[in-house]
């Protein structure tokens, strides 16, 4: 069994990802393949995995339970809609040894890019999944468990079993000193049966115009950005290896471009959240900045269009700073959101590599053109 | 940014000295490329006058405006070319590109004979038009810019891009040459700013990043 899951992983990781992630335009991050005739297209990020922690951290801290729920309700509309985007074999369409296999094939993905170790128990019959996992993303960092994440995993869970009443309750967690964390995802009703209090968030999105999606996210050639994802990691810069990419020794994961949109969505409604992330990812972007021996604004272009943020320039016009970013990662909750999390970075960077504070607080942005460009300026 | 031991050559435009050590490397080929009204002309114009005023021989060729119609334009910064062309010292020479076959022979003859310190050409994109096939326009520009470096003379060439990353029409350009300059028209919201970027200068420690420039009475100024 051991031989079979490292035969497993291995495949997954030199075969399968290399075929389907493309990492070599500067700008982008994608996921293409085709699924039953279905082409498959998501447009991902790297994301530092220190920043999300400060971010739930500070959310925990300002909203307590309000804010865990608001986290893991972010997360499982990222799950859900990552899976429905990635067209993900369900139940219903499939014979259960068919679906077992595709789960087994599936959790070996998600150990690659999010995890160094994840085993899984199904119950078909109570629509259950159990995780068992070592150094998943954040929890061992935060002390607060799994929570967007939790509702990741549920999200992805409820698609499967096609369920949206599924829930996930972390059950044991490394972050507090065990060997490993444990994760239950079961429709909800089943959780509450073993004692257990899951959060309740059945209000699940997908994307509705998935050729529009494709059109406004497509490659197109940046004309200030210059190193791709693939290129950081061929000169050394960016260490990557099967799914898992640290740069100056932190982890950045891999995620879908929603994560950015449902974070800051769910956040919305409780007061003074968009300062909140905007002050914890500028403290993150400013100390990281703050660090690099060669502090030029040409790392903004070439860090975050890296990581697939699109391509971004900082110019100086006066005395202020403006960023300019061209095909940034476009949903249709484009409108509805102000990039607070974004412009903190990016605010927190620029700040580190110029040595005064610099805070973006004005944005602009636009579709006119096919896809989306804002402008950030103080 | 401290200054160095290598022979340096004013481009006469404010703010670009100070970004690539005081100057172009004396002897050196640059290459300015840039989308259409970008400055591209006006920066090769700037470039000869300040040789101009330097008591320097210079030679512009324009492969796309004919000499009267530089003069006209570059009058409008102040810049009497005309006067210069009468006394000997600034050569305007437009090449017609459905008549030239070798413009590299003239080209050296020209420098020798007039002693031609700075040269500006305006634009090697028409080159395109000269020859058949990509392979011989490369063999051209390639042969152009080993004859600008073996006579000695400090060069500017430009090259129109379509502004999607581009950064040379024939894909050799910027590669054979010292030096490259990127101009860009950037529309942020609902104004457009000027940028300059110093992409590559052999023997010089550039300044790297974007930098903002504003086309004034005097021509272009950078600003930051």
């Amino acid at each position: 069994m051991v031989i079979r899951d490292r035969l497993v992983k291995w495949y997954i990781q030199n075969i399968w990802m290399p075929k389907i992630d493309i990492f070599d335009k500067p700008g982008f991050i994608i996921t293409k393949f085709t699924e039953k005739g279905r082409t498959v297209y998501l447009r991902e990020i790297f994301f530092p995995e220190l920043l999300f922690v400060e971010l739930e951290n500070a959310v925990v801290k300002e909203y307590q339970n309000k804010g865990a729920k608001a986290l893991y309700s972010a997360g499982k509309k990222v799950g859900y809609l990552f899976s429905e985007m990635s067209a993900f074999l369900q139940l219903e369409s499939a014979t259960e040894k068919k679906f077992l296999e595709f789960v087994d094939l599936f959790i070996k993905y998600i150990e690659s890019i999010w995890a160094s170790k994840m085993q899984h128990e199904v119950d078909i019959k109570s629509k259950s999944i159990k995780f068992y996992l070592t150094d998943y993303i954040v929890c061992s960092k935060n002390g607060l468990g799994h929570i967007l994440t939790s509702g990741g995993a549920a999200g992805i869970w409820a698609y499967l079993i096609n369920d949206i009443s599924v829930e996930g309750v972390q059950t044991q967690c490394q972050g507090r000193g065990k060997k490993y964390c444990e994760l239950i995802c079961a429709p909800k009703q089943m959780l509450i049966n073993s004692k257990l209090t899951p959060f309740d968030m059945q209000k699940l999105e997908i994307v509705k115009d998935k050729q529009r999606y494709i059109e406004f996210n497509q490659i197109r050639n940046t004309e200030f950005a210059k190193k791709s994802f693939q290129d950081l990691v061929n000169s050394g810069l960016f260490k990557y290896a099967g799914g898992q990419m640290t740069y100056n020794g932190e982890r950045h994961f891999y995620c879908d471009t929603s994560l950015i949109y449902f974070l800051e969505l769910e956040l919305k409604s409780l007061p003074n959240s968009s300062n909140l992330l905007f002050n914890t990812a500028f403290d993150w972007a400013k100390r990281m900045t703050e660090k690099l021996s060669d502090k030029n604004t040409t790392f903004l272009t070439d860090y975050l269009s890296a990581l697939g943020f699109g391509d971004v320039v900082a110019i100086k016009k006066g005395q202020k700073y403006n960023v300019l970013n061209n095909y940034f990662p476009w949903m249709e909750q484009c409108e509805n959101i102000n990039f607070s999390i974004y412009r903190g970075i990016v605010s927190g960077m620029l700040s580190g590599l110029l040595g005064k504070n610099i805070l973006l607080k004005k944005i602009q942005i636009s579709t006119q053109t096919g896809h989306l460009s804002m402008v950030l300026s103080e | 940014m401290p200054k160095d031991s290598v022979e340096r050559v004013t481009t006469g435009v404010p703010g670009l000295d100070k970004l690539i050590n005081g100057g172009l490397v004396r002897g050196s080929t640059t290459l300015v490329t840039g989308g259409a009204g970008t400055g591209k002309t006006i920066l090769c114009a700037q470039f000869i006058w300040d040789g101009l005023q330097k008591g320097e021989a210079c030679l512009f060729i324009t492969l796309e405006e004919r000499p009267k119609d530089i003069v006209a334009d570059v009058a409008s910064f102040g810049w009497d070319f005309q006067s210069y062309v009468n006394k000997g010292k600034l050569m305007l020479d437009y090449k017609d590109p459905f008549e030239v076959t070798d413009i590299v022979a003239p080209l050296v003859d020209l420098i020798r004979t007039r002693r031609v310190q700075r040269v500006a050409i305006d634009s090697t994109s028409t080159l395109g038009l000269y020859f058949s096939n990509a392979f011989e326009v490369r063999k051209q520009l390639f042969k152009l810019l080993m004859a600008l470096k073996d006579a000695g003379v400090t060069a500017l060439l430009t090259a129109e891009v379509s502004g999607d990353g581009q950064t040379s029409r024939f894909g050799v350009e910027e590669f054979i040459t010292d030096g490259l300059i990127v101009l860009r028209a950037v529309t942020m919201g609902k104004t457009a700013t000027n940028t300059l970027e110093i992409r590559k200068m052999r023997r010089t420690d550039i300044s790297a990043g974007i930098h903002t420039f504003e086309f004034g009475k005097s021509g272009i100024k950078v600003v930051d």
